[in-house]
């Protein structure tokens, strides 16, 4: 089976402090993978170190099939969100898109227009992002991660800031990319619902620990599933730690 | 390389750049002519006032290049900040960092771009404070010209870029914008430290070829730090 995402017991620690013990993924390749946790699980320090923000003490990540200690290659074919959506405020959403092709090296800004129109800020572009409230920062930030047509997708908390029509519109789009491109989609969240409305396999992740990699069909669809499946799993993951 | 160099020219502000270049050496020519001018006036400089006293034995045109120097050390100081260290505080430099670059690459970049700018603020003020320095001391014998030897000025000039590296250190290590342009304002007063008779202690050039290693040692130490921390 091909993987989009094989992680092998990475660990990382700060300070004294284990922020991530052995965590083990695989996603495989056209999945659509709910990263789950509660805040400070761990989910943004995973993601970091995918992304080559954190380094990590051990283990080892392979990305689309690329190692990371490999070289940065693999970047061009991977869209983010990390944390908070980040850009130049002073200048508008088409000149930060513009720099982001320019990175990427894509030729022609010819597909920021439409890619623009896609997320809904179409009527935006000229408009410098220090005016943009914080939903339309983060559906400009999909609009990036999408703008070159990723074969991975990592998004941190990506409804953080959308509106209900915003969430559920990047419901739809994540559907509908993952479906139309075969793109791969890691989603973090701590809204279970959410999540289970997306994803085809979860990832739990409680205090640094991965606790279970499971597909939602063998959880269930239904949200009550899901979070009675979770809440055992935290319950145990913590009965675990405490014993130990 | 030249491409990402290409990206950071994008976002530089050029037209500021060179109003900055412009202002900054009017200003020190008015001041370093000024000066100039009445101190060294038989009616009303220093000798007027205090016969036999010390004569200020500064030329007008090493006046104007220290406080020419003094200005390109704050300045870099701000170009540090608007290109680096602003990218911290507002955390696009995750953004730069997740890109199919290298850090080293994308460090790299933005200070060959920050020296080159410098380099040719460098020169300009260099001509400009010359030859207009060289011009009035033609029609007005109080103001003094005098032409120091080329090596000195290139290793002067190296010298005074690389020590203007030194704030990075400070804003890196607190990610503040502050702590970079007062750290530039605080060399700027120790190398202009002139006390009347040098051109403060870059015209010096074994001085100012040490001061440009402690820059340069700084310089690598924070940007071997930039590679390795997590952001």
């Amino acid at each position: 089976m091909n993987y989009a995402i094989k992680a092998t017991n990475v660990c990382k620690t700060l300070g004294n402090k284990h922020i991530l013990s052995d965590i083990t993924i695989h996603v495989r390749q056209g999945a659509i993978y709910g990263f789950l946790g509660a805040n400070g699980a761990g989910k943004t320090s995973f993601l970091k170190i995918l992304m080559g923000l954190w380094n990590m003490d051990s283990g080892s990540v392979t990305l689309l099939e690329h190692n990371l200690k490999e070289g940065r290659q693999v970047y061009r074919y991977i869209g983010s969100i990390i944390e908070t959506p980040v850009f130049y405020l002073d200048f508008s959403a088409q000149k930060n898109l513009e720099i982001h092709c320019d990175y990427l090296d894509i030729n022609s800004y010819e597909k920021i227009h439409s890619t623009l129109q896609l997320v809904g800020l179409g009527k935006e572009a000229t408009k410098p992002v220090r005016e943009f409230s914080l939903g339309m920062k983060q559906r400009l930030a999909i609009g990036r991660a999408l703008l070159s047509d990723p074969k991975l997708l990592v998004l941190d908390e990506p409804i953080n800031g959308l509106d209900p029509h915003g969430i559920k519109f990047l419901r739809e789009l994540l559907c509908k990319v993952n479906r139309s491109l075969g793109t791969t989609i890691i989603i973090s969240s701590h809204i279970l619902d959410e999540v289970a409305k997306v994803a085809d396999v979860i990832g739990i992740i409680h205090q640094g620990k991965m606790l279970a990699e499971v597909s939602i069909e063998a959880v269930g669809k239904d949200i009550g599933d899901l979070e009675a499946y979770y809440f055992n799993l935290i319950k145990e993951g913590s009965n675990d730690q405490a014993h130990m | 390389m030249i491409k990402l160099i290409c990206n950071e020219c994008k976002r530089a502000k050029f037209g500021q750049y060179v109003l900055v270049i412009v202002i900054g050496n009017l200003a020190t020519l008015f001041l370093a002519i000024s000066s100039s001018s009445m101190l060294n006036h038989t009616s009303y400089g220093i000798q007027a006032f205090a016969p036999g006293s010390l004569k200020f034995s500064l030329s007008t045109v090493d006046l104007g290049m220290m406080l020419m120097r003094s200005i390109l050390i704050v300045w870099q100081s701000i170009l540090i900040s608007q290109m680096i260290i602003s990218e911290y505080q507002t955390k696009t430099i995750t953004m730069l960092f997740t890109y199919p670059y290298s850090r080293k690459e994308i460090i790299f970049a933005k200070l060959i771009l920050i020296s080159g700018i410098m380099t040719v603020a460098h020169i300009v003020a260099l001509f400009i404070q010359h030859t207009v320095i060289y011009l009035f001391s033609l029609m007005n014998p109080i103001i003094l010209f005098s032409f120091q030897n080329p090596l000195s000025i290139i290793i002067i000039t190296i010298s005074s870029i690389l020590l203007g590296f030194i704030p990075l250190t400070a804003g890196v290590k607190f990610k503040s914008s502050i702590a970079t342009i007062i750290t530039s304002l605080v060399i700027a007063a120790i190398v202009s430290n002139s006390q009347g008779s040098t051109a403060g202690i870059l015209s010096n050039p074994i001085i100012a070829g040490v001061l440009g290693l402690c820059g340069l040692v700084a310089s690598v130490v924070t940007f071997g730090k930039m590679l390795k921390e997590d952001l």
